[in-house]
């Protein structure tokens, strides 16, 4: 009797144990293969868009905040001028749900009239570091201001 | 021979167990639907009845009493005169206090009203005052049916600190009492009552020098002591009360250095011994709570380090210090346990009931706001080694209120008014109840 008893006993311990790792929210993990898989997905996939010039797709990869700010028309309009042709992940650093992530990236601007004056940039390879941060229940590139460096988010 | 021994089987059933047990934290989160103006203070409490009592602004500010659980609520200003601002309350075993102040065509004015919860009704609203052209930073504690007022005032384009209290249950006051003497001024002070009496510690700044002094309420007077000099003190004055001991934190500005400062006064056979927390230099507070029992104080702390330029070095974070006696002091603690300190968590709210102790913050780590809790069996001697946050962790904004405590331990469960918003705009916030048990 105590033998069959301990049996259920630990076989109800291992399930509920296995339960708990499989429904563990990658919020609350700090260290898996799995979200820093899904962080190369996520930038790679965001940067697609960005050289398919995709926009609308692209704005969705933003972090919420920064979405519940500016709608995606806005968007759209104030970020038609650089063109990108390559992007490449490079690194990314995970400290809990916050990524620096190292990408290299060609882009261009064609030629615009601003005021009167003709305005381009030739086609331009540089690395730099972004932020991505992991909320909910998944990656999010933090939108930075270009005139200020800052984002909307508070963390 | 599956096993052997009785002490292996109860072995197996303890490893077994472990980890069923383990989330020994056990929270109830309940969203209230009305849309609050956060510019306003809200408050939990708890009458004698067993009922729990919100006080808030809604987004109309008109500001209501609520008694949650029985879902009625009763409104407080019924025919303002003017813009709401900094309500408050208190409770006795009868009746509910609250305090606000309006700013309208006939200038500033503290209010007073009482609600009997006996009977569910209001009585008439009261000036308070109006001639110390009353600002928006008051507070009101009561002491059996005495019920004390105490807030700042620029009248004559003076910060000072002003009084009233009332010996019959808040039906008649006392006239104003100005408490900072007239040749200083004053504007951050903590109103204290514990044990039949009451206290006021407050700044008094003159040209020459700046000081935290004590005003002590005896026999329908008030007596001035000077408690330490100071430096600039900045809103965060925290009382509290050991055995035959009085003691005061607060956070300042160091008067020569110019760098953030927190400073402990306990006075003991009269005489008051200051010191200054060692490992908080350079740390700019950005909350201070304190829970104590007559035999210990827990002291959590929120802040960070800022550039001359004012420029962010450091997220907020968090810190808790214990102590038997006032003066020394067991810290700092840590209670997050998150491993890096690249989020902010900040304004610590505590309580302690016997062993157990409790502290709630509002965290960052999973970029969305958060309420994160641990707790101490041992009075706060010791803290688990893992927070607890509330469940869907970066699904909700879910923050703690800046300054009131809105924690607080009753009938064997502690309980915290917090609040959420409704999404990411952080436009639309509820107030968020819970109800935690260990």
């Amino acid at each position: 009797m105590i033998k069959k008893f301990l049996c259920l006993l630990f076989f109800l311990c291992l399930a509920s144990c296995a339960a708990n790792v499989s429904e563990r929210p990658l919020a609350l993990d700090f260290s898996s293969p799995r979200k820093k898989d899904l962080l190369r997905q996520r930038v790679e996939a965001f940067w697609r868009y960005m050289i398919q010039g995709d926009l609308e797709r692209a704005y969705s990869f933003y972090d919420p905040f920064f979405r519940a700010k500016m709608d995606v028309k806005e968007f759209v309009v104030k970020h038609q001028t650089v063109k990108y042709k390559k992007a490449e992940f490079i690194d990314a650093k995970i400290e809990g749900n916050i990524a620096k992530v190292k990408v290299k990236v060609t882009y261009y601007i064609p030629k615009i009239k601003v005021i009167n004056r003709t305005f381009s940039v030739p086609e331009t390879t540089k690395e730099f570091e972004e932020t991505w941060l992991f909320i909910g229940d998944n990656w999010y590139r933090q939108y930075i201001f270009g005139l200020t460096g800052k984002g909307v988010v508070y963390y | 021979m599956f096993f052997k021994r009785k002490s292996q089987i109860i072995g197996l059933i303890i490893v077994l167990l472990f980890p069923l047990s383990a989330a020994a934290l056990s929270i109830k989160e309940t969203v209230h639907p009305e849309v609050i103006a956060l510019k306003h203070h809200y408050y939990l409490r708890i009458s004698p009845d067993n009922r729990f009592w919100f006080l808030y602004a809604d987004s109309k500010d008109q500001l209501w009493l609520e008694d949650f659980l029985h879902k009625k609520r009763y409104l407080v200003n019924e025919s303002p005169k003017g813009v709401l601002s900094s309500p408050n309350i208190a409770l006795n075993d009868k009746k509910i206090f609250v305090i606000w102040r309006e700013k309208g065509p006939e200038g500033k004015i503290l209010y007073f009203r009482a609600f009997n919860f006996k009977t569910n009704s209001w009585e008439a609203p009261k000036i308070l005052d109006k001639d110390s052209a009353p600002l928006n930073r008051n507070a009101i504690q009561v002491q059996g049916e005495k019920v004390f007022v105490v807030w700042y005032g620029e009248a004559e384009n003076r910060y000072a600190i002003y009084v009233t209290y009332s010996l019959n249950n808040g039906k008649t006051f006392s006239p104003t009492k100005k408490l900072t003497p007239d040749d200083y001024k004053s504007r951050y002070f903590s109103l204290f009552a514990a044990e039949g009496k009451v206290y006021v510690f407050g700044e008094e700044i003159s040209p020459e020098k700046r000081q935290m002094a004590l005003y002590q309420w005896a026999a329908k007077a008030w007596n001035r002591e000077m408690v330490s000099p100071c430096g600039v003190v900045v809103l965060l004055i925290k009382p509290f009360l050991l055995t035959e001991k009085l003691g005061v934190v607060w956070f300042q500005f160091g008067q020569e250095t110019h760098q953030p400062q927190t400073v402990w006064a306990l006075k003991e056979n009269s005489i008051w011994q200051t010191g200054i927390f060692k490992e908080l230099e350079g740390i700019e507070l950005s909350g201070l709570q304190v829970a104590f029992d007559g035999e210990r104080v827990l002291l959590a702390l929120s802040g960070l380090k800022r550039l001359p330029s004012g420029e962010k070095v450091t997220k907020n974070d968090l810190w808790v210090y214990f102590s038997e006696n006032g003066e020394s002091w067991v810290g700092p603690l840590r209670v997050r346990t998150y491993p890096f300190k690249n989020t902010h968590a900040k304004k610590p709210k505590v309580a302690l009931a016997g062993k157990k102790a409790l502290i709630a913050w509002e965290d960052y780590r999973f970029i969305r706001s958060n309420i994160c809790f641990n707790y101490s069996l041992d009075a706060g001697k010791t803290w688990q080694k893992e927070d607890t946050c509330l469940s869907r962790p970066g699904f909700h904004n879910s923050r703690v209120p800046w300054l009131e405590n809105n924690l607080f331990f009753y009938d064997g469960k502690f309980y915290f008014l917090g609040h959420r918003f409704e999404s990411d705009a952080l436009a639309k916030p509820h107030l968020l109840f819970l109800e935690i048990e260990l």
